[in-house]
């Protein structure tokens, strides 16, 4: 089932008299249970495109339509700002330096579930990712792969449908981006969560399901295929047999 | 490429005849599009070469099992002596034979909104190979493995090497499609010499 779909997105952005097109009729979907990655690089829209996703930022054109229903934005007030069923993987640093791993992880549970057992979530959440270890640390602790690892722990703990990941493997090592996108995608699966992630670089997409790329303004995408379908080989581009 | 090469590594791996040749090599070196076409003569210029040789019946005299009417190949002690040789010879950097870089050099400005097309196909292909890449997958866990073959590994640097060839290809083509954009927006403003077309004569 498709959980977020762009329908003939326009943005753009201004500096000074000069018009920036960021996204240009951008298209496209992303079902449960799956990983899109939209590769691009620096200043491509990236960025843009998953604000645009997650209610924050308006589309001066088209529409944006989330669990079947046109996404508004500014709904959720600023300081969650972003819809209940929508997890954002950023590079935001804790609310309050000092905390526990634990704590932050926990927050945004605080406002629904009673303390105990927002920490039984948050402490689920960081095993989940890998990090169970982490839940007493305190963030300047932490090394960029870690921080990566608490942020997707703090981004799915309220379970949303839809993550958002902005970048999650940049600053990262090969062996580390490959763990953060393997976690991406298999939480994606078992969960039948959608999750878009924008990568800095191309073969970090290969542990999507699909790939997508993004640059002045176009985003462009490999034809779709059905999970499983056998692809023929040998694939010839000039059509010749 | 070396489909020579690439034959004769399969023999050496393990005897096999043309059409499974070929099968196997299009399943380890997929993304360099061998040509099916190329496997025959270099199994008959390997063997004229004496670097394989047609594998012996079995005792009985016949071809073995089901296969009759194939013919099988097997690595001569040349042969692996040559594939051991040309492991260790120097590689040559690949020149760039991507026919679209050409097109680009020589584009007239009426050529331009066509090659953005094309551009844009190009990437398309660029990223639904990197799709099929993705499905065939190896995880930089499961290389690290302490059983892990080395062949396991050299076949998964097959395809992360392509991977990179591809993702630089992929910025090479957003850039140059970037270029074309603006290029065409400047010559419909009328302005930009750079765009005066080689092949209409002004002065006349």
């Amino acid at each position: 089932m498709t959980l977020l779909a762009f329908e003939r997105v326009s943005k753009s952005h201004w500096r000074g008299r000069h018009e920036i097109v960021v996204l240009n009729e951008v298209s496209l979907d992303v079902g449960e249970g799956e990983l899109v990655a939209v590769f691009g690089q620096r200043a491509a829209g990236k960025t843009t495109l998953l604000r645009i996703a997650a209610g924050i930022e308006p589309p001066d054109a088209g529409g944006v339509r989330f669990e079947g229903r046109e996404l508004g934005t500014g709904r959720f007030g600023r300081l969650t700002g972003i819809h209940p069923r929508i997890g954002w993987v950023g590079r935001q640093a804790p609310f309050a330096s000092g905390m526990r791993m634990l704590d932050h992880v926990a927050l945004p549970l605080l406002r629904s579930v009673p303390a105990g057992e927002a920490e039984r979530r948050a402490t689920r959440a960081l095993k989940r990712m890998g990090a169970g270890e982490l839940a007493s640390a305190r963030w300047h602790e932490l090394s960029d792969a870690e921080r990566t690892l608490v942020t997707i722990a703090h981004a799915i703990v309220r379970d949303p449908k839809l993550l958002l990941a902005d970048d999650p493997t940049s600053g990262l090592g090969l062996e580390e981006r490959e763990t953060v996108l393997g976690l991406l995608r298999s939480i994606a699966e078992e969960r039948a969560m959608a999750v878009l992630a924008t990568v800095p670089e191309v073969p970090d997409a290969l542990r999507s399901h699909r790939v997508m790329s993004l640059s002045d303004g176009e985003l462009l995408q490999a034809s779709r295929r059905a999970p499983g379908e056998v692809i023929a080989f040998p694939q010839r581009r000039d059509g010749r047999a | 490429m070396s489909v020579k090469h690439a034959v004769l590594g399969l023999v050496i791996e393990r005897p096999g005849y043309g059409y499974e040749l070929i099968h196997r090599l299009e399943q380890r070196i997929e993304g360099w599009r061998p040509s099916e076409t190329a496997v025959y003569p270099a199994l008959r210029s390997l063997r004229a070469e004496g670097m394989i040789r047609a594998r012996e019946a079995t005792a009985d005299g016949r071809a073995p099992s089901a296969h009759r009417g194939v013919v099988w190949y097997e690595a001569t002690d040349d042969g692996h002596e040559e594939f051991r040789a040309w492991v260790r010879a120097p590689s040559d950097l690949a020149p760039q034979r991507d026919p679209f870089w050409l097109k680009v050099a020589f584009a007239s400005p009426e050529d331009l909104p066509h090659l953005v097309e094309l551009a844009r196909e190009l990437e398309r292909a660029c990223l639904e190979r990197m799709a099929e890449l993705g499905e065939d997958g190896d995880g930089a866990d499961d290389l690290r493995r302490e059983e892990v073959e080395w062949r396991e590994i050299g076949q998964a640097w097959l395809r992360r090497t392509e991977a990179a060839q591809l993702s630089v290809r992929i910025e090479a083509v957003q850039q140059i499609r970037a270029a074309m954009k603006r290029a065409i927006e400047r010559h419909e403003r009328g302005r930009g010499p750079m765009l005066a077309s080689p092949s209409e004569p002004d002065a006349r």
